[in-house]
């Protein structure tokens, strides 16, 4: 049987905690990935606070320069945490890569050294970060990494696209979890103490549901005894309660609301969200998936093919979906006249795939390019794992043959069936004034 | 039967077979029992080619930003887009045009002869009109004030303008709004003509093929070769910045800085290119990232934060050591990174910490080729580099502290130093 049509075994090396390893030689380095789920709630930005401090060191390596060598040490083996929103929660994720025993130098390879180092390491970020005299963290670590988080609130705005993100998404999404930004807001950084900190990092151990995904040329079982030992019945965390969240809020848009922001730009950032039901089944997400794919999916997407390359309204168009808490958004950078045009393309563009009214050849183009990049996924340990965490967010773990054969089994009027329950929601502009251009 | 050359590295359990296949230079990277295959077809002609004699012994100058434009216009096809030729195949593609090469690649899983199909066709035999060139210029115009938003990129090219003089990388690759409204049909052909020759090109394939079937495969989709190539006319360019600080206000919270070291000239390719480049990565690892006494001071002060970074980038007639972050007080970051590499270049390199930034670039060489498209990508960069594939492990392997020593002292050099800043506007 073909590695792509087994789905790996998902063991349960504490309650709570889901271990999913697809073990491959081929690969150069192998992945790991912890990831911690939290609801995006009031303690948010301690949480995202938590990540940058227990990047500062530990009692054995006291600063983060010590970590840097210690990581060095191990032929640039990685230990980076992340705080990111997945569907309506906070994840805060420990990933961890190192290069593989049989590309070290002979003098390193074999005896595992380098595998056991990171892993052991990962568990030492997590618990027992370089403490404070009588307090959680070093003053100076504390104060030094919230004034970088205050900063990065405050400089979002020089990121033009990453502003235009973040307030796109809290206007859609105003009053739901997901329209708060998990690092939170100025007023609520500057209130943060350590001890907010300390609890957010006890709370990840012992509260979180914990998802992990090994990729590559890895040992699953020192995986699983390591996280065993560490999160399991003989270790520090073994009265975890490790309860699942609560399911995203659905909502279903009473009218299309638009929105203008106006900031020094060159090129204006659109977007528009629409609504949708979440897919009750793996089936219906594929019909969602290829609608996605037809509408703006890609190169191939009807909104590139009219706004883009007809219309040369835009370099780029595209669409994407959170399917678990029923978002379309579609997303262009344009020129602020156009905007009005782009708009109107867009609503019309959907309403004809909700009519049923796209070819098939846009269709047949849109499933190629899903099954091309499930067909290519075990060239690569990032994409894999990838899948495997979408997989088991989703609550359907297949393997990447299963998944083709219900994308190649989608019918159109499926696709149409999907596009019909889209629901305009807002559409959001963030445009402003620029130099007139002088042509010589 | 074609004349193979074999390039292996055990150590990468990696291995290229070079051959030339009507005129043009092919590399096959064997790849068995993976499902993907992969192709890119490159060339050394970039944005920095805006002046060169044609095989016709005449000179032309093109708008900035023509490479780009022209890799755009071949993307259109000739009788259909090739965005719907590849997308009915369900393959990745793109392109991308550097300061000095422009290549075209994509990825499938299962239709690579189709694929390469479509690639040899759309790059041989592309149709530029005007039309088709004004109707383009709305979509570049879009992409160009993409980035012109962006402090990181503006400051970027404020830098390379205060570093050189008359190198072209002192603009954008995709040129300004002006110099793409400035675009003429007869701009794009006369570099297509001049550049796009077989003996120019180079494609490299990875995946799990026969390499005689390939190279065979490829015969057969190209054109008669031509002889002759274009020339480019460099500028020549003198061995000091052309200013020792340049600034502007920019739409940004907090000063953005860059400041970069230039070296002297360029070592032109291959080799001494690719040892100049590792040699400098190292110093930079050991001056002042993470991992060294010297950053870790001044993180630890707070003169600088994460949003500093270091790096070097270099080719064939330039090289600089650059350093950037954000910063409140921009006289005080620039004093105190000098005063650090001042206190780096006294105290000289530890064996110990060599050896561990070493390893750490060892780790980094092995993992960054793993799928058929890095492989393809990094086998063709060696190529047009006049480098020899998979060779970058035996170099830093060949690395010593008293190279790296040396090439520190030549590198941060203060007489060679410039800055340039974003200050927020008020």
């Amino acid at each position: 049987m073909s590695f792509l049509e087994t789905v790996p075994e998902v063991r349960h090396p504490a309650p709570g905690v889901a271990l999913l390893c697809a073990p491959e030689s081929r690969y150069k380095r192998a992945l790991c990935e912890l990831h911690f789920d939290r609801p995006l709630d009031r303690p948010a930005p301690a949480r995202t606070l938590l990540c940058p401090i227990l990047e500062q060191g530990t009692r054995r390596h006291p600063t983060r320069m010590h970590l840097t060598r210690a990581l060095e040490d191990l032929y640039g083996a990685s230990a980076h945490f992340d705080s990111d929103r997945v569907a309506e929660m906070q994840r805060v994720s420990l990933e961890l890569s190192w290069v593989g025993e049989r590309f070290l130098p002979p003098a390193d390879a074999g005896g595992g050294r380098v595998a056991a180092g990171i892993l052991s390491l990962a568990m030492e970020l997590l618990e027992d970060p370089v403490r404070g005299a009588g307090a959680p963290f070093p003053a100076e670590t504390f104060a030094r990494e919230r004034d970088q988080l205050l900063r990065r609130i405050r400089s979002l705005r020089d990121d033009r696209q990453a502003y235009a993100t973040e307030r796109f998404l809290a206007l859609l999404c105003a009053g739901e979890p997901l329209g708060r930004p998990p690092y939170g807001t100025e007023e609520e950084v500057l209130a943060l103490t350590a001890e907010d900190v300390e609890a957010a990092r006890r709370e990840l151990l012992e509260q979180a549901p914990v998802t992990a995904v090994a990729v590559g040329p890895l040992d699953p079982a020192q995986i699983e005894r390591h996280l065993a030992s560490w999160l399991g019945a003989g270790g520090a965390h073994a009265g975890a309660r490790r309860a699942a969240l609560p399911p995203p809020v659905l909502v279903t848009p009473q009218r299309l609301r638009e929105e203008r922001e106006d900031l020094p730009v060159d090129q204006a950032r659109f977007f528009f969200g629409f609504r949708f039901h979440p897919p009750a089944g793996p089936e219906e997400l594929e019909a969602l998936t290829l609608a996605n794919g037809v509408l703006g999916g890609g190169a191939h997407g009807r909104l590139f093919r009219r706004v883009r390359e007809e219309r040369s309204l835009a370099y780029g168009i595209y669409s994407t979906i959170r399917a678990k808490k029923g978002i379309l958004t579609v997303e262009a950078g344009i020129d602020a006249g156009a905007y009005e045009e782009v708009r109107d393309e867009v609503l019309a563009q959907v309403e004809l795939m909700a009519r049923g009214a796209f070819e098939d050849a846009e269709l047949e183009m849109a499933r190629a390019n899903v099954l091309n990049d499930l067909h290519g996924l075990q060239d690569s340990a990032a994409a894999l794992s990838h899948f495997y965490t979408r997989e088991l967010n989703l609550g359907f773990l297949r393997a990447p043959a299963q998944r083709a054969a219900q994308l190649q089994r989608v019918r159109r009027d499926e696709v149409a069936a999907a596009a019909a329950g889209w629901q305009a929601d807002l559409v959001y502009l963030l445009a402003g004034t620029r130099q007139p251009v002088e042509v010589a | 039967m074609k004349t193979l050359q074999r390039v292996a590295s055990a150590r990468l359990d990696e291995e290229v077979l070079l051959a030339r296949a009507g005129g043009m230079r092919v590399g096959v990277v064997r790849k068995p029992g993976y499902s993907t295959a992969a192709a890119n077809l490159g060339l050394r002609f970039g944005s920095t080619a805006t002046r060169f004699r044609g095989v016709d012994g005449r000179e032309h100058a093109v708008p900035e930003g023509s490479a780009h434009f022209l890799e755009h216009k071949l993307f259109e096809g000739r009788e259909e887009k090739v965005f719907d030729r590849f997308g009915r195949l369900g393959a990745r593609f793109n392109g991308g045009t550097g300061f000095y090469t422009t290549n075209y690649y994509f990825s499938t899983a299962g239709r690579f002869d189709q694929c390469l199909e479509v690639l040899l066709d759309f790059v041989q035999h592309p149709l530029i009109t005007e039309e088709r060139v004004e109707k383009e210029k709305g979509i570049i115009e879009q992409e160009v004030r993409m980035y012109q938003d962006e402090p990181d990129y503006h400051g970027y090219f404020l830098l390379h303008r205060a570093l050189y003089h008359r190198l072209p990388i002192r603009i954008e690759p995709a040129g300004d709004v002006a110099s793409v409204r400035a675009t003429r049909a007869a701009d794009l052909q006369a570099c297509y003509d001049n550049f796009y020759r077989p003996e120019n090109l180079v494609l490299v394939v990875a995946g799990d093929f026969d390499p005689e079937q390939v190279l065979a495969r490829v015969e057969s989709l190209l054109d008669s070769p031509q002889p002759g190539s274009g020339r480019i006319l460099r500028p020549e360019e003198p061995p000091l910045p052309a200013a020792r600080r340049l600034e502007e206000s920019f739409a940004v919270t907090r000063h953005n800085l860059w400041l970069a070291w230039r070296e002297r000239g360029g070592v032109g390719l291959g080799r001494p290119l690719m040892r100049r480049r590792i040699l400098s990565s190292l110093v930079l690892d050991l001056a002042l990232d993470h991992s060294s006494e010297y950053h870790d001071d001044l993180y630890r002060r707070g003169v600088v934060d994460d949003t500093f970074n270091v790096g070097y980038s270099a080719d064939e007639d330039y090289g600089y050591a650059l350093i950037n972050g954000q910063t409140e007080d921009p006289e005080r970051f620039l004093a105190e990174i000098q005063a650090a590499v001042a206190r780096f270049l006294d105290a000289g390199v530890r064996p110990e910490d060599f050896e561990r930034v070493r390893r750490a670039y060892y780790g980094w060489i092995v993992t960054r080729l793993q799928t058929p498209s890095a492989l393809a990508s990094s086998v063709l960069n060696a190529l047009l580099e006049d480098m020899e594939p998979f060779s970058m492990l035996a170099e830093v392997e060949e690395a010593t502290v008293e190279a790296v020593e040396q090439r520190a002292r030549e590198l941060l050099d203060p007489a060679r130093a410039a800055v340039a800043l974003l200050r927020p506007k008020a």
